[in-house]
């Protein structure tokens, strides 16, 4: 029997699969606004922003009232938790991609860095790792969302070492300080963002499987 | 009997002023204007005997929604919805002032026949109560009742009502067996068949699914969920979460009085009355 809540469930998931689409688009033109040193770009990617919120708050309100009128349980409880949590974390990952577009207002005339390899190798991880996070979500595939949960740490890595590669680089010229600085914040940025795409796999592996795995902790 | 004056029948249609349920109510117009009206509550007091049930309720039910009729046991729920068909003139002593009308028609004008109220007004209780004759003759019961004899005009019916009941496919083969042979649920669907069979404009339902198991009130409740884009629905539900999931407004009495009414997804996520809320939440009643 087909129940009108499912109808309803499976709107609010295409409403977030919406938002994802919009979110993932934010970041891919956020990183190549900053490294394209292109400030039309970066100006739509904050501009954007505004959908992205109205988005939350469509799908708050939506799944606030599927809690209060539909009453689900199980699977169908776990997806609306988890829709509302991937909620949160869309919107988050949409600050991320607008702070890198800043950053990219930032620099536009500052002189650019030739080595930025680490930099370029996270950027390309971390847009994989969200993809993937997504896809995980859409497929709900728990085994892509454990691929996810293991390239994490190797986000952190790239992370203390551009810390470390543009502080030398800062040290040697000072006229990198500003774009220095930028970057930093840009890979601290980028870093927040895979830990947000950890999260959504967690959540993809409780929906599929009703395993808790946050924090190092696994429940059956 | 009842008490209405003279004066009240002829008077104008009045505009219920604004109090609780009004106000929300005035809410939900805005954002729907396209909503129209169905049922008015004007005013409406009711007594069995020198004993007040309903006291001043004021309220209007959009049309081809479900209003959900909430409130703890004696508030006076289903003395309205068995009201708004004048069944309750079937208790002696009864007595009401004020006005109930469908559309701009007071269900109280003397050119309205009760009988042909009724027909406007299809009607679904609590216990299920099929006729002892087969599925088939169920359904047209009315039909026959009022004079229709032809066939294929019967047959169309029966088919129509019983898909619109979802019971079609379970019972097609079967259609001249006995409809004491249906189990609960299938027995509720059929009543809820028979109501619709002349085409009612509102379907009254005091307390439907509260005899039947979870999975047959689950079918119920999406079975309302599917009339409603035909008809107007009224609902007495003694379950809080069913009255959340099937209706698009409620109203919450208490002891007799309206307390708030509103749209459903307010009304449970965020009431306007502290009563309301405790009640919802359990608190109280």
């Amino acid at each position: 029997m087909e129940r009108h809540f499912h109808q309803e469930l499976e709107q609010l998931r295409n409403k977030l699969l919406q938002m994802s689409f919009r979110v993932e688009e934010a970041l891919n033109h956020a990183c190549e606004a900053l490294f394209e040193r292109n400030d039309q770009l970066a100006r739509e990617v904050i501009e954007g922003d505004k959908q992205v919120d109205r988005f939350e708050i469509e799908i708050d309100d939506k799944g606030h009232s599927l809690f209060a009128l539909g009453q689900p349980m199980a699977a169908d409880l776990r997806k609306v938790m988890m829709i509302l949590k991937m909620n949160t974390d869309l919107e988050r990952i949409g600050d991320h991609a607008v702070n890198i577009a800043e950053k990219g207002l930032y620099v536009m005339g500052e002189p650019k860095i030739k080595d930025r390899t680490s930099m370029s190798e996270m950027v390309g991880k971390v847009q994989k790792m969200f993809r993937d996070a997504l896809d995980s979500f859409l497929k709900e595939d728990a085994v892509l969302a454990r691929q996810v949960l293991l390239c994490d740490d190797e986000v952190d890595q790239l992370n203390v070492d551009n810390f470390l590669r543009l502080r030398k680089i800062m040290e040697e010229d000072e006229r990198t300080i500003t774009i220095g600085m930028n970057l930093m914040m840009v890979s601290h940025n980028l870093e927040r963002i895979a830990d947000l795409s950890s999260n959504i796999a967690e959540e993809v592996i409780y929906l599929k499987q009703g395993k808790e795995i946050r924090h190092g902790i696994e429940t059956t | 009997m009842n008490t209405m004056t003279d004066d009240l029948k002829k008077t104008e249609p009045k505009t219920p002023p604004v109090t609780v349920g009004q106000e929300t109510y005035e809410k939900h117009d805005q954002s729907k204007s396209d909503v129209r009206a169905c049922i008015t509550v004007d005013h409406y007091d009711f007594f069995y005997g020198k004993t007040q049930a309903i006291y001043d309720a004021h309220f209007v039910m959009p049309e081809k929604q479900v209003t959900a009729i909430i409130g703890p046991s004696g508030c006076g729920k289903s003395t309205l919805i068995r009201n708004i068909n004048r069944m309750n003139e079937l208790v002696d002593g009864v007595s009401h002032t004020g006005d109930i009308r469908i559309y701009s028609q007071s269900i109280y004008d003397p050119q309205l026949e009760v009988t042909e109220l009724r027909k406007r007004i299809g009607m679904v209780f609590q216990k299920s109560n099929p006729f002892p004759k087969s599925i088939y003759e169920n359904v047209i019961y009315s039909l026959r009742v009022s004079g229709q004899n032809r066939k294929s005009i019967l047959d169309e019916v029966c088919e129509m009502s019983l898909k619109a009941s979802a019971l079609w496919d379970e019972v097609k083969d079967r259609l001249h067996q006995s409809a004491m042979s249906l189990s609960g649920g299938q027995m509720q669907r059929l009543c809820i068949a028979r109501a619709i069979a002349n085409r009612p404009e509102i379907l009254l339902m005091d307390e439907p699914c509260s005899a039947l198991d979870p999975i047959a009130t689950a079918k119920i409740e999406e079975l309302i969920y599917e009339l409603k884009k035909d008809f107007t629905i009224v609902i007495v539900t003694h379950n809080m979460q069913q009255a959340a999931r099937v209706s698009d407004m409620t109203a919450f009495f208490y002891m007799g009085n309206l307390v708030e009414f509103g749209e459903t997804k307010k009304m449970f996520m965020s009431p306007e009355k502290k009563q309301t809320e405790e009640y919802i939440t359990g608190r109280f009643g």
